[in-house]
């Protein structure tokens, strides 16, 4: 289904050797024996898909919250007249969304903490560490007193505390913070691998759809951006630091936080005109993201104004995120600059192909700074 | 001992107040006759040396990685491999690859001018002496040295340096932060008042979890196998409070103005580590200051419980809190200020100064402050460690040394047992 997105953009930006190549091949097999589990669970009908809330073993059993999004088209991008609106954001496109579930609230410390501080001694590319020497990259094959699980490659652990002094030390409501779009990518493939259920990071055109919820003003509530303080943790209230997740009020859909507390990310490459890329009427748009940077990131954050909260605001990855890593190589796993940034997960109801699956688990296949 | 007598005490001038709120030049330009080309030797390339190699690279156009030496060969490899970005500014020959534990003085000899430390801080004190002794300008990576007799060879290299008119600038990288400057800026130009406390922490996980003893190859002496293990060996990293935590040890002297403290007390223990290493995982230190002045220090190295890394200055007027939001509260604890600026890249800050001062022929040496922040976290360590409260001046005529200058990799140098309150002494 995304095939079509892919050629389309192929030229622009983006190399096409880079968008034919698959990213980590080596890592195929541990995909396959995951799309396998998943496999084992059908895929509902789209009439009978429901809310539900899924227990993160490898969490502590913590839930996941999963809110059911029917499929429907909307208009992607600001209109020309919306106030404080970019050139980026436009032109306008009505496109088609197929069903999914969205988490209902951005992902906390509770369920990524383990898969970040996962103790296990891991190599630079978060393959298992079995050779005493961090540099190389090691198969991803099960050995023995290991499980599949664990060949996910997962962080490397960070230096410092990655809540960045915010927060209360990882207390368990608050959002994740200052992940690489590939850390989010694997927590998208622990999560399934333990789950049964195919997780990955929402298109930019799936994560508008759901923070508009059926709106086409700035905000999901109206225009008025006097009435943000009841929706959203920005600037003006979040005293400098990210807040608990699901406190202020959802959205017609029920989601939380879309706009503010922490911006999320996406799957898209960002292209200031990846709209005039698409066609009207497209299904389910997406610009696939072969260079680590820059990538779509939504929603706007707990240190940025109302007018970066807005449902179609755009925000562009920078390595510039990456400042505080003393190392080089830096790490792939962390935006140490970035205390602002989390994400929230979806599951589309179609589970896709094996490769396909792998594509959204492996960010790539692009240089990584 | 006069606990008052701070004019003794005061290790650091008063200049560097004026040097926190300091601006900081850009990138700087080699002008007239200073544009000569400088040659650059890496000592320890492993990531945080590589990483300061490419620092060194951006911050002046004029210079050049010539020599790379660390105690491996494939970590010069990947290093020069990562660097290769930089072109034919990196121009390493083979004949200037050093490994070994001797690396470090072929290179000093390969005609650089300026040489980069990082390598184990075990190995700094030795590295700065050569480094100086030669007439180089040294970047020497945090913390200084893991023992007193380390601390002290280090205020020797500064004083030589000094001499010779050579530059040393180090790794407390929070002290070229522009926003953590900004906050002690406040603090430290009496805007909010006498400091009266300090609550730092460096609560985190483990940084790199140590490799099992099932790894260790056959052929690998304890030398060798400790120096891979580094961060687990006291003789090479420190432990914790040390080799990480350091930071905030080094922002509390920061905040008390560079001033030494009396004494210091704290506890702590091996709680959560299960390598074959001897470090310990969390402190809780107390340092003992001039007029009733009492700072706390809390590390911590555990998966799965509380964590930040933040320094709570406590001052007649308010709170300072740093470093990586950086803001002052009220004494109610209401939000006077916050720094809301781009985030720039302090490591390279760090380099730009250190270029600059090169190229103006500025006196730059920061080493009596960079002996004594380690010092610092030498006395906060070795009172947990004992159980006791050790002063200053006893640590300073203290004979502790972890390890001999002349370690070969293949020698045998079994490791000590993990220091056990009331039974370990300071030597």
């Amino acid at each position: 289904m995304k095939s079509a997105a892919i050629v389309s953009l192929a030229g622009c930006l983006i190399a096409p050797h880079l968008l034919a190549e698959l990213p980590n091949p080596q890592l195929l097999p541990t995909t396959r024996a995951i799309s396998e589990i998943i496999a084992k669970t059908p895929d509902p009908e789209a009439s009978a898909m429901k809310s539900y809330v899924e227990k993160v073993k490898l969490a502590g059993d913590a839930n996941l919250d999963l809110i059911a999004i029917q499929g429907g088209e909307f208009s992607l991008g600001s209109p020309e007249t919306e106030a404080g609106r970019k050139p980026d954001e436009g032109p306008q496109r009505k496109v088609r969304i197929d069903p999914f579930w969205m988490g209902k609230l951005e992902i906390t410390w509770e369920l990524y903490r383990p898969f970040m501080e996962n103790g296990k001694a891991r190599n630079k590319d978060g393959t298992l560490n079995r050779d005493s020497n961090l540099t190389t990259s090691e198969a991803p094959a099960v050995q023995a007193g290991e499980t599949l699980n664990d060949t996910i490659t997962q962080p490397t652990p960070p230096f410092m505390p990655m809540n960045l002094g915010m927060g209360d030390g990882y207390a368990k409501d608050f959002p994740a913070i200052s992940m690489t779009q590939h850390a989010a990518g694997k927590f998208c493939e622990w999560l399934s691998e333990q789950t049964g259920h195919f997780y990955r990071l929402p298109t930019e055109a799936e994560w508008e759809y759901a923070c508009r919820a059926g709106t086409t003003t700035a905000w999901s509530f109206g225009d008025d951006a006097a009435q943000l303080p009841d929706y959203a943790w920005f600037a003006d209230n979040s005293e400098f630091q990210y807040q608990k997740v699901g406190k202020k009020k959802p959205n017609p859909w029920g989601l939380h936080d879309m706009h503010g507390n922490v911006a999320e990310l996406v799957l898209d490459q960002y292209l200031p005109d990846s709209y005039a890329k698409f066609k009207d009427g497209e299904s389910n748009p997406w610009v696939p993201a072969p260079l680590r940077y820059p990538t779509v990131v939504r929603g706007g954050h707990w240190d940025a104004d109302a007018v970066m909260l807005r449902s179609a605001a755009r925000l562009a990855s920078s390595k510039d995120w990456k400042v505080i890593d003393p190392q080089i190589p830096k790490s792939i796993w962390f935006f140490t600059s970035a205390p602002w940034l989390g994400f929230r997960v979806v599951r589309p109801l179609k589970t896709p192909p094996v490769e396909e699956m792998h594509r959204y688990w492996n960010m790539g296949p692009g240089p990584t700074e | 001992m006069n606990p008052t007598d701070s004019t003794r005490r005061q290790f650091l001038a008063t200049a560097a107040a004026t040097t926190a709120i300091a601006g900081f030049p850009n990138i700087v330009r080699a002008e007239g006759a200073n544009a000569a080309v400088l040659k650059i030797g890496l000592i320890g390339a492993g990531g945080r040396g590589t990483g300061a190699a490419s620092q060194a690279l951006t911050a002046d156009p004029n210079v050049k990685l010539w020599a790379v030496g660390d105690a491996f060969e494939s970590q010069i490899g990947s290093s020069l491999k990562n660097l290769a970005t930089f072109g034919d500014r990196v121009e390493v020959a083979e004949n200037r690859r050093f490994s070994g534990l001797d690396a470090y003085q072929k290179v000093i000899e390969s005609g650089v001018d300026v040489v980069i430390l990082a390598s184990p801080p075990g190995f700094r004190p030795q590295h700065l002496r050569a480094a100086v002794e030669a007439g180089k300008h040294v970047f020497a990576e945090k913390p200084m040295a893991v023992d007193v007799a380390g601390v002290k060879s280090v205020l020797e290299s500064a004083r030589i340096a000094k001499e010779k008119g050579l530059t040393l600038q180090h790794g407390f990288c929070w002290r070229f932060s522009p926003n953590t400057r900004a906050g002690y800026g406040k603090l430290l130009s009496g805007e909010l008042g006498r400091a009266v406390s300090v609550y730092g922490t460096y609560l985190g996980g483990v940084p790199k979890p140590s490799t099992s003893i099932d790894q260790r190859k056959s052929e690998w002496a304890d030398v060798e196998w400790h120096i891979r293990n580094w961060m687990a060996h006291e003789w090479l990293s420190g432990g914790p409070l040390l080799e990480q935590a350091i930071h905030t040890v080094d922002k509390v002297a920061w905040a008390m103005n560079d001033v030494a403290p009396i004494a210091a007390r704290g506890s702590g223990g091996r709680t959560q580590r299960g390598d074959d290493g001897n470090v310990w995982d969390n402190y809780s230190v107390t340092f003992e200051y001039p007029n009733n002045v009492f700072c706390h220090v809390g590390q911590r190295q555990m998966l799965g419980t509380f964590s930040e890394v933040v320094d709570r200055v406590f001052c007649e007027k308010g709170t300072l809190e740093a470093p990586t939001r950086v803001m002052t509260k009220d004494i109610t604890g209401k939000t006077t200020w916050a720094y809301r600026g781009e985030t720039t890249d302090m490591y390279q800050v760090c380099h730009n100064e250190w270029f600059a001062a090169i190229r103006k022929g500025e006196p730059l040496n920061a080493g009596v402050y960079m002996a004594n922040s380690t010092m610092l976290g030498i006395l906060g360590r070795e009172a947990a460690h004992s159980g006791q409260r050790i002063t200053w001046d006893e640590l300073w005529n203290s004979k502790q040394d972890f390890a001999p200058d002349d370690l070969k990799m293949t020698d045998s140098f079994p490791k000590e047992a993990v220091p056990a309150p009331g039974k370990y002494t300071l030597a």
